[in-house]
């Protein structure tokens, strides 16, 4: 079992570089005439650092030396250091920004993730037993509108709903959990609901069909013919391995849950990720962009890596191979 | 007794099938109503971006002055938007531009993937190590933050946002269709085929993909539907396709936001829209997938095995 582990943390190694390379490209490929106009807005802006030249700019972003070298500063500043540089909007460090922001998008991506694994399990375990009922294609049915459905469209549904009807509209102070628990839950549960929902779709769908692969299954089938009650089959034998490959999908959704979280943290005001993303792309701040890339980047492949590991805790016959 | 032959049998079978999209379409009908269903919505959707000119009332972006956020009438069906436009022109015009961004950018997906995946499928070793480990550090990106990032880059508009698109989409797809093709690398036909001497692009052509076409024609109708939800998502945060063109994601941003209390239909017509044609897409997908998927064997080709059935029955005659 560790070797696997050992074999798998290597393997992440080279992915991890080519992300880093990647980030570091990005910025390379910044046309010279935006970093022109950004010396030019600058120079106008009265709150910034006044009278950046273009040579400034470059020395911020690391573009005056050789790029073998700027490789080399990079990643030993993010390794050393965990600096991700400079914001080119407001000079603060990056890494503090991203910081400031982040807990409300880890908030809102795991109680989505709740809600769509509540919704999406129950009913695509129904839909696989009871196949080819009304309530299988009932519940067919609804998966395919969730996914069909904008979930922008939705959250802006319910904004408008939300005030032409009850009064409410998302509150503009964000709280933190550990001050205020029931205030702050109270901020996220809409939009988490609106991203959970529509999420619940594609889960709902993976589940069915990962139910139906495992109830055709010999020991299902021994399990019936030896008299088991329906209950137990699907609960003890069934689902737990039908299970698995939902893990990794649920681990997978990770990404959809962060590009989710840019249009919901703009339609319901929530000062996360998302936001800052937008905020940053509208004043060419490429130092922000590449260190959120990065950051979601690697995050990601650890989620990847934690999703395999686990499906090899919960699959024996993976650990031989 | 000698003329009931396997050549007579093989004519008379023949004359009762029909061509291979004709018996398709039919197993489609007769087999998945829903699929019909979506169908019927994709062509209605194909129709209106077409003639959108002789369908529209107003053009979409005729301004009539002082018609602005009026509610739907007899004169303007489904309203008018901050600027005074007609909303139902608007999403008539609209559709165009979603198909275009859907089809255009489907297809350009489509020629990525299969190029990446025939490359790296069929090359294996380190080609293939090397095309992997990159495709996976792509992957690494949320779709929705790389796509903004390199749109922040490149600029918006229509162009960029299908090449941002598409490029990536078949990126992300890549992976499919080279599974497919080493599934088949090591079947006996390509095998022999590399004996005989067929050169690497002929038998790529002619013996790998025909019989890789089901995934791709999978991912290309599933594509549809991503294409034009995702291109609704980047114009809505601004980054998409820019006004005036009547994205249907940008009529949800704009004006659609700031005016919602008052006019709701700002936002209900275009969401709607939306939903109905990517609904239709997605089921239409869902249906082409489970039709296709039982012949993935000998892959779409019928294809294969009937010019060889044609070519034996020329050759005993």
């Amino acid at each position: 079992m560790q070797g696997y582990i050992i074999r798998r943390l290597l393997l992440i190694i080279p992915t991890l570089l080519l992300v880093t390379m990647i980030v570091f490209c990005g910025v390379r490929l910044v046309p010279g005439d935006i970093i022109d106009q950004m010396v030019a807005e600058h120079a106008f802006a009265s709150t910034l650092e006044k009278h950046q030249t273009v040579e400034a700019i470059r020395a911020k972003l690391g573009l005056d030396v050789p790029i073998p070298q700027q490789y080399g500063r990079f990643l030993r500043g993010i390794i050393t250091r965990g600096d991700l540089g400079e914001s080119l909007w407001k000079g603060t460090p990056v890494t503090e920004e991203i910081l400031f922001r982040l807990p409300a998008t880890i908030e809102l991506g795991i109680i989505a993730m709740i809600v769509a694994v509540l919704i999406a399990l129950p009913i695509g375990i129904l839909s696989a037993v009871r196949q080819d009922t009304a309530g299988d294609y009932a519940g067919r049915t609804t998966a395919m509108i969730l996914i069909s459905i904008p979930y922008f469209w939705v959250g802006l549904v319910v904004v408008i709903a939300g005030s032409l009807w009850f009064g409410w509209s998302p509150s503009t102070d964000y709280v933190s959990f550990f001050e205020n628990p029931l205030e702050n839950l109270g901020m996220f549960l809409v939009p988490a609901l609106v991203l959970g929902v529509v999420m619940s779709g594609i889960t709902m769908r993976m589940t069915r069909t990962m139910m139906l692969e495992v109830l055709r299954q010999d020991y299902i089938r021994t399990a019936w013919a030896k008299g088991l009650r329906e209950s137990v089959i699907i609960v003890r034998h069934a689902v737990k391995n039908a299970l698995i490959p939902v893990v990794t999908i649920i681990g997978l959704q990770i990404p959809v849950v962060v590009g989710g979280a840019v249009v919901i943290e703009q339609i319901f005001n929530i000062p996360g990720i998302g936001r800052l993303m937008l905020e940053s792309i509208h004043q060419r701040d490429y130092t922000i962009i590449s260190g959120i890339n990065l950051l979601v980047a690697s995050f990601v492949l650890v989620i990847n890596l934690a999703v395999d590991l686990s499906y090899s805790y919960l699959d024996p016959r993976v650990r031989y191979r | 007794m000698g003329e009931v032959t396997a050549d007579r049998v093989l004519e008379a079978e023949e004359s009762k099938r029909h061509s291979l999209l004709a018996e398709l379409f039919i197993r489609l009908v007769k087999e998945k109503p829903l699929g019909t269903v979506g169908a019927a919505i994709v062509l209605v959707c194909l129709f209106v971006a077409i003639f959108a000119e002789f369908l529209a009332p107003y053009g979409f972006n005729d301004i009539t002055p002082g018609a602005f956020l009026k509610p739907p009438s007899a004169r303007y069906v489904l309203g008018t938007d901050s600027l005074g436009r007609d909303m139902l022109s608007r999403i008539i015009f609209g559709a165009r531009v979603s198909m275009v961004v859907g089809l255009c950018g489907t297809a350009l997906a489509t020629i990525a993937a299969t190029i990446i995946g025939l490359i790296s499928g069929f090359a294996g070793g380190k080609t293939d190590i090397v095309v992997q480990r990159i495709v996976d550090a792509i992957l690494c990106f949320p779709g929705l933050l790389l796509m903004l990032s390199v749109i922040a880059l490149i600029g918006q508009g229509m162009t960029q946002v299908i090449l941002v698109l598409g490029v990536l989409y078949g990126i992300h797809n890549s992976r499919i269709v080279r599974g497919a093709v080493i599934a088949i690398r090591e079947e006996v036909y390509v095998v022999a085929g590399r004996a005989i001497g067929c050169s690497t692009p002929r038998l790529l052509a002619r013996h790998i993909l025909p019989n890789v076409m089901a995934p791709i024609i999978v991912l290309a109708s599933i594509g549809i539907p991503y294409m034009i939800v995702t291109e609704a998502t980047l114009s809505f945060l601004g980054f998409g396709i820019p006004p005036p063109a009547p994205s249907w994601g940008e009529m949800l941003s704009g004006g659609g936001r700031r005016y919602t209390i008052i006019a709701p239909w700002l936002v209900i017509w275009p969401g709607l829209a939306l939903s109905i044609v990517v609904f239709g897409a997605n089921v239409l997908g869902d249906a082409l997938r489970d039709v296709l998927d039982p012949r993935l064997r000998g892959g779409i080709g019928r294809y294969g095995t009937l010019k060889a059935r044609k070519a034996a029955a020329k050759v005993s005659h």
